[in-house]
């Protein structure tokens, strides 16, 4: 396992957000967190990424233990959240964001090399990169949002909600990408969606998060089929 | 110079630092001292006194403000907040009342002249007449602000003070050690700050509330420029000292200090935000 979270409960503000979360990501993975609003989605994702604090349970990445690390070392080791509300520099340009993203890395011609890619990958963010990150659209902020991650030559991304608030075909657009970026980088993604069809229909497996709890997991597959998923969140 | 490390440090930490102004005044005193025992100009010890006054700045953070912040952090149960709870604001203005007291043991309160070579010497421009002490002053601000603007715009760990600024969680997830980055941005505004002491030392007498007399200007200065913004500051900087003394000129140099107040005033009024906005 490239990923585990084991069995982490989470305060926030002396609010308990997460009761008892575990989850496990392999290599080359794309796993689906789905839920309702205010479930943890966004926490757990926060939590991963060394943002909030555990206050029991642990996390690691390949057997290392990795709960007490802060943010800045667990993205040294690979762990790259693309958060929600994007997590851009609004007052720098798109080209500085990405150089930004590959703030640990000191080999220029890799670097370039993927600045290449994201750029083949989303040719808008080419023609505005000079462009200040602030001034972009919600959809172009999000690409360049998962850009930037990527620059970080991550071994585990996670996307927080990256189809909130976009019009459908942004969101078709945006969740393409990010299949091809699992497929030709072999990067593992955990994604964390309240769009859960998109969510369930690039995804291997999912969990379904409710009130702070893991209440169903499985292949996307099969919860696509079932009936309860099909009633809650497909509406069908 | 004062203005602008007050700014930047406000910028990048969300930190209101009341003692800056102590560091300003250490910068001077430091700079006397130390051309006293060398027997050297203070031209050049300043550069020194300044980098002092800058190591002082990191070692504040480690020893007084990391375990500050951690312990309030503690108590919220929250990872993530800015330095604007009233335990910081309280432990600057206790720290500023240690330093003058520590100065006023040391050096005594007795206002103190700081002799170069320079100070007899006066450059004529036209018909003004100028003391070498002030032109100097002005190019050395010139060059020392122009270097950290290039140093913001320009260099890695610039660009990493930059984005720790305009959002923190953002930079620890791009991996940026926000803590290595508050320790430089505190080490480069003192040292300003230590470096605007030791230039004004031939200028005017030192005396240990200098620097209490300095911090109010200086926020005025930070305000009208926009909070965090250093090239505000830069430009907030000058339109005051230029305001202050025009009206000096004009309404009497009792007025002057009222005149750049009143000024403040009326910015906070029409543009809450500073001329330049944050």
């Amino acid at each position: 396992m490239l990923l585990k979270v084991d069995k982490i409960k989470v305060f926030y503000d002396k609010a308990l957000i997460l009761k008892e979360v575990s989850l496990e990501a392999g290599h080359g993975e794309i796993i689906a967190l789905i839920g309702p609003n205010g479930a943890g989605k966004t926490t757990t994702l926060k939590t991963i990424a060394g943002l909030l604090k555990t206050s029991s349970g642990a996390i690691y990445l390949e057997n290392k233990r990795i709960d007490h690390e802060p943010p800045y070392v667990r993205a040294s080791m690979g762990i790259i959240l693309v958060p929600e509300g994007r997590g851009l520099f609004p007052k720098m340009s798109v080209e500085e964001n990405l150089e930004m993203g590959a703030f640990l890395r000191k080999d220029v011609d890799e670097i370039r090399k993927d600045m290449e890619f994201v750029y083949s990958l989303f040719p808008v963010l080419r023609e505005r990169r000079r462009q200040l990150a602030g001034t972009l659209s919600g959809g172009e902020q999000q690409m360049l949002a998962i850009a930037k991650g990527l620059m970080a030559r991550p071994r585990i991304l996670m996307l927080d909600e990256p189809s909130l608030g976009l019009a459908p075909k942004i969101v078709d657009h945006l969740i393409d990408a990010i299949s091809q970026i699992n497929r030709e980088k072999k990067i593992t993604i955990l994604i964390a969606e309240q769009n859960v069809y998109a969510a369930l229909s690039i995804s291997e497996r999912a969990y379904v998060l409710e009130n702070g709890s893991i209440v169903m997991s499985g292949s996307s597959l099969e919860l696509l089929e079932n009936p309860v998923i099909k009633r809650s969140y497909l509406g069908l | 110079m004062i203005a602008v490390g007050l700014t930047m440090i406000f910028g990048v930490m969300r930190f209101s630092n009341f003692a800056h102004g102590e560091f300003y005044m250490l910068g001077a005193y430091l700079t006397y001292t130390l051309s006293n025992y060398l027997k050297t100009d203070p031209y050049i010890t300043m550069f020194v006194a300044a980098l002092i006054v800058g190591l002082l700045g990191v070692a504040l953070n480690k020893i007084l403000i990391k375990p500050l912040y951690e312990a309030v952090a503690r108590a919220r149960g929250t990872a993530m907040f800015y330095f604007q709870d009233l335990n910081f604001i309280l432990m600057t203005i206790g720290l500023s009342i240690l330093i003058v007291d520590l100065v006023l043991v040391i050096w005594k309160p007795i206002p103190i002249r700081v002799y170069t070579v320079m100070s007899d010497s006066v450059i004529k421009i036209g018909f003004l007449s100028i003391g070498a002490p002030r032109i100097l002053a002005l190019l050395i601000a010139l060059i020392s602000l122009s270097t950290l603007y290039i140093f913001l715009r320009k260099s890695r760990i610039g660009k990493a003070i930059r984005a720790v600024s305009q959002d923190p969680s953002a930079a620890m997830l791009v991996g940026i050690n926000i803590w290595k980055i508050y320790d430089i941005t505190m080490f480069v505004s003192l040292t300003l700050a230590g470096l605007a002491g030791g230039v004004v030392g031939p200028i005017f007498n030192l005396y240990p509330n200098m620097g209490l007399d300095m911090i109010a200007k200086a926020f005025a200065v930070v305000i009208l420029g926009g909070m965090g913004n250093v090239m505000g500051a830069i430009y907030a900087g000058f339109l005051f000292g230029v305001i202050e003394n025009l009206g000096g000129l004009f309404i009497g140099t009792a007025y002057r200090d009222v005149i750049g107040f009143l000024i403040m005033i009326i910015v906070l009024w029409i543009r809450p935000q500073g001329i330049l906005g944050r």
